[in-house]
């Protein structure tokens, strides 16, 4: 099949990204074809920490067969997210009741962040033609085919992005 | 007693005509401010004063709107000693909170642009000493006004107590901050003021918001300039700053503009005009919130030492770093601003290394050692060389036509990386580098107060134990020969003199752990030279006390000798490095000082030696002179074996003798008594 065509050239971008799950495992985003997709940056002790009720009930609602969430514990913001993955995974669902998945601790900056991140940041700069992240909670919606075609900041509440995803699904 | 009642009825009538004159509703409330703002009127009264004018104002709008950036002003006076309770809690406060509530009005029904623009005026004005000034004389009129309180006669004055008297709601009394004045009213001015120019900035329609976050930043940094160097706790605007830019969110393009888009409209705008516009605009913005980052990450913190310098010395000596409090807080706000300028997609590594290059570029300018024929030369050069930076950097701000990032902040933030990531960002860099570097940001502070920042010259100072703990010792020999001798030297004065204003006596170590460090590694002549200048004429007498250690230091220990090893990580390095030194040196019968003694150099020390007992002779000695006396008296002791016996004996003699004399002009006075 070739590549050629911008469908499949879109999807072999976001979908051949590989990244590793609360368990270490890898979880290969292929996976997640066809499907709405937001990715966050999370931390446990940020003032933004409460979006995760929201975007529980954002999962709840759509999710998880034509929506996934996945969040990525980064810690590079103010140390806002200084445990384990272990104490992570037991802090979102003891406080927020999250559901969906948390993967392992990532950089979303610098040199070692996450590739998954780096394309993400290229595809969509988020303010002003800015790239990096700017805080915990910067969200990128990926629609059914792999586009990236949104990047909200952490002011953005899950509420909000609702219509966005309503609206995605039903393409 | 003021009839509050009547002032709030009459400023509702006033609102309440057909057609309301803005100019003269300000006078009244000028007027009235006055009235109320004084000692006589109670809390509670003021509190019903503030909440009667946000309450008549939210029912006109359309006035509030006309007058809120003067009102913000008026509002401005509520805030002083004898309205809040510095040790109370802020939410509990009757004036307090009504003054906020005032903002915060203003702030969402205010003109914009008027607002926005008073809101920075008064941000600028912002003076820590002026503060503390106001605060200390509101104190004393206080004092006065409790020992003759009188009454004048005001068609406001009432005989009814229907106003809660003179007495005042004092807080919960079980609830106490314990706060210092200045920073308490400057941390809630920049507070209110913050939250009012950020909420009328995001009212503002305009296709040019960089014009308006320009005023917010030349603001801040008028701000930081006269409140910074006072503030204990710089977190109070650390947070405000990075609370303002983390929630920045980009204007939109008007909707007039964009409706009149491509169309024949006057005025209209092509789509391609349009982009062009958006796209400079958004680059601007950026280059301001650059700006305004490392500005304040540089300047909020002037007066703390950077705590990367003493937690990589910790590191490297083995001893575990315990960060206090204090430090753990801030550390929490230069790391978020850290993180914040990495949102800006700045390159903080090329930034620095850009810094370094045009430090280096600035002393290259200077002559060559060998081209300086005589000693008279060499002084001029030297004092040339101690104000380069200063000059150099006067022109810069004269010329500089573009914003740009605060060289001082990238520095700063060079140093958070270490902290941050426990790891240097960049590995090694080069001893020559990290002098052009110390000197372009530390000599400039001795010509102008502002240039004085503890935390940069901090943050240039681990640059230097980067380099001596990265780098083999004779790879750093050879990277110190690269600069002039006379530069070299420019830098052991500048660091001395830095260290020896240094108030934290761990800070202290550390820096003359370094210099001595240094001295092992510059050339003998040149480092006998520096520490004899020292001891010559150096201001302060604990520097000169200081030098006479490391001296005897350089003296007594050989240059294998281990307690001046390198760091554990770089040690084994070395050792595989100079293992073939060594191993030619064991050849040598003798092992070489780092400061080899010589008949000359015995000579001046011993001269120097009682010089200083004559100076501690006389009857207008300092303390400190003698100390420097008994200073010698130890430095003989500890390099009594290699020192010329003669050369001793004088030196005792003449001590004995100084003694004698001494107590033989006091004794006198005692047989008087």
């Amino acid at each position: 099949m070739s590549l050629k065509t911008p469908i499949l050239r879109a999807m072999s971008s976001f979908y051949n990204f590989t990244v590793t799950d609360k368990a270490g495992a890898a979880f290969p985003l292929q996976q997640l074809a066809g499907k709405v997709v937001l990715i966050v940056n999370v931390a446990s002790k940020c003032g933004f920490t409460p979006q995760y009720k929201g975007l529980e009930a954002l999962y709840k609602k759509y999710g998880p067969e034509d929506f996934v969430i996945l969040g990525f514990p980064c810690n590079q913001f103010a140390g806002q997210e200084p445990g384990s993955d272990a104490e992570i995974q037991s802090f979102c669902q003891l406080n927020y009741g999250v559901t969906f998945p948390i993967m392992h601790k990532v950089d979303v900056n610098g040199g070692d962040a996450e590739p998954l991140y780096e394309f993400l940041k290229k595809e969509k700069t988020g303010p002003l033609g800015l790239k990096r992240i700017k805080w915990n909670f910067e969200k990128f919606l990926i629609d059914k085919k792999g586009n990236v075609v949104e990047r909200c900041s952490s002011l953005t509440t899950p509420e909000s992005i609702d219509p966005k995803v309503a609206e995605l699904l039903k393409q | 007693m003021l009839n509050v009642k009547k002032i709030c009825r009459e400023l509702e009538e006033a609102l309440n005509v057909d057609e309301v004159d803005p100019v003269e509703i300000m006078t009244l409330i000028e007027i009235f401010v006055d009235k109320v703002n004084t000692r006589r009127v109670s809390p509670l009264q003021k509190r019903l004063f503030l909440l009667t004018v946000v309450d008549a104002f939210q029912r006109h709008k359309k006035v509030l709107a006309m007058i809120g950036w003067d009102l913000a002003v008026q509002l401005m006076k509520f805030i002083k000693r004898d309205n809040i309770d510095i040790h109370g809690n802020l939410g509990h406060g009757p004036i307090a909170t009504a003054v906020i509530l005032g903002f915060n009005a203003i702030a969402l029904e205010g003109l914009p642009k008027e607002t926005l623009d008073t809101g920075c005026e008064l941000l600028s004005s912002l003076n820590y000493k002026e503060e503390v000034a106001k605060y200390e004389l509101d104190g004393a009129e206080a004092e006065v006004e409790k020992a003759s309180e009188e009454d004048e006669d005001d068609e406001y004055e009432t005989d009814t107590d229907d106003e809660h008297g003179g007495a005042t709601d004092l807080p919960n009394p079980a609830v106490y901050y314990d706060r210092v004045p200045g920073d308490f009213f400057i941390g809630f001015k920049v507070y209110v003021l913050f939250e009012m120019i950020s909420a009328s900035y995001k009212r503002i329609s305009t296709l040019y918001p960089s014009k308006y976050l320009a005023l917010i930043v030349s603001a801040t940094e008028e701000m930081i300039r006269h409140t910074a160097p006072s503030i204990q706790d710089p977190n109070l605007l650390l947070r405000r700053i990075h609370n303002f830019c983390l929630s920045y969110v980009p204007r939109e393009v008007p909707r007039d503009v964009l409706s009149k888009v491509g169309t024949d409209e006057e005025g209209a705008l092509t789509q391609e005009q349009l982009d062009k516009i958006v796209k400079e605009e958004n680059k601007a913005q950026v280059l301001l919130l650059r700006r305004l980052c490392t500005f304040s990450i540089a300047n909020c913190v002037q007066g703390i030492n950077m705590a990367s310098e003493l937690k990589y010395f910790m590191d490297v000596s083995n001893q575990t770093y315990e960060n206090a409090e204090f430090y753990r807080a801030v550390f929490e706000l230069q790391s978020r601003f850290y993180n914040l300028e990495l949102s800006y997609d700045v390159d903080i590594k090329e930034e620095f290394l850009n810094l370094v290059k045009e430090s280096r570029r600035i002393y290259q300018a200077l002559p060559k050692d060998e081209t300086i024929t005589s000693k008279e030369a060499r002084d001029a050069i030297s004092d040339v060389a101690f104000k380069l930076s200063y000059s150099y950097n006067v022109q810069k701000l004269v010329h500089q036509k573009h914003v740009c990032q605060a060289p001082e902040g990238i520095l700063a933030l060079s140093a958070v990386h270490y902290l941050e990531y426990n790891e240097h960002l960049v590995q090694k860099l080069p001893l020559d580098d990290a002098i052009f570097l110390y000197l372009n940001f530390a000599t400039r502070s001795f010509y102008s107060p502002l240039f004085e920042n503890l935390n940069v010259i901090g943050a240039a100072r681990y640059w230097l134990w980067v380099s001596v703990t990265n780098y083999t010792c004779s790879e750093l020999r050879e990277q110190l020969c690269q600069i002039s001798d006379y530069l070299v030297k420019t830098m052991f004065k500048t660091l001395l003199l830095k260290t020896c204003q240094e108030s934290a006596v761990m800070w202290r170590m550390v820096s003359f752990t370094l210099l001595t460090r240094l001295l092992c590694l510059a050339k003998q002549d040149l480092a006998f030279e520096f520490i004899e200048e020292t001891l010559q004429d150096f201001p302060y007498p604990h520097g000169k006390s200081a030098v006479l250690v490391t001296l005897s230091d350089l003296i007594m220990k050989t240059k294998k000798d281990k307690s001046l090893a390198q760091p554990k990580e770089t040690s084994k390095k070395d050792t595989d490095a100079d293992d073939l030194a060594d191993k030619m040196q064991n050849l040598k019968i003798n092992e070489s000082s780092f400061i080899d003694l010589t008949e000359e150099r015995m000579r001046v020390i011993s001269d120097l030696a009682h010089k200083a007992i004559d100076i501690a002779s006389q009857p207008e000695r300092k303390q400190t002179d003698v100390n420097l006396v008994i200073n010698y008296g130890d430095f003989f002791k500890s390099v009594k074996t290699k020192w010329d016996k003669d050369l001793l004996v004088e030196f005792e003699t003449e001590l004995a003798a100084a003694y004698e004399g001494l107590m033989k002009k006091e004794t006198p006075k005692e047989d008087k008594s």
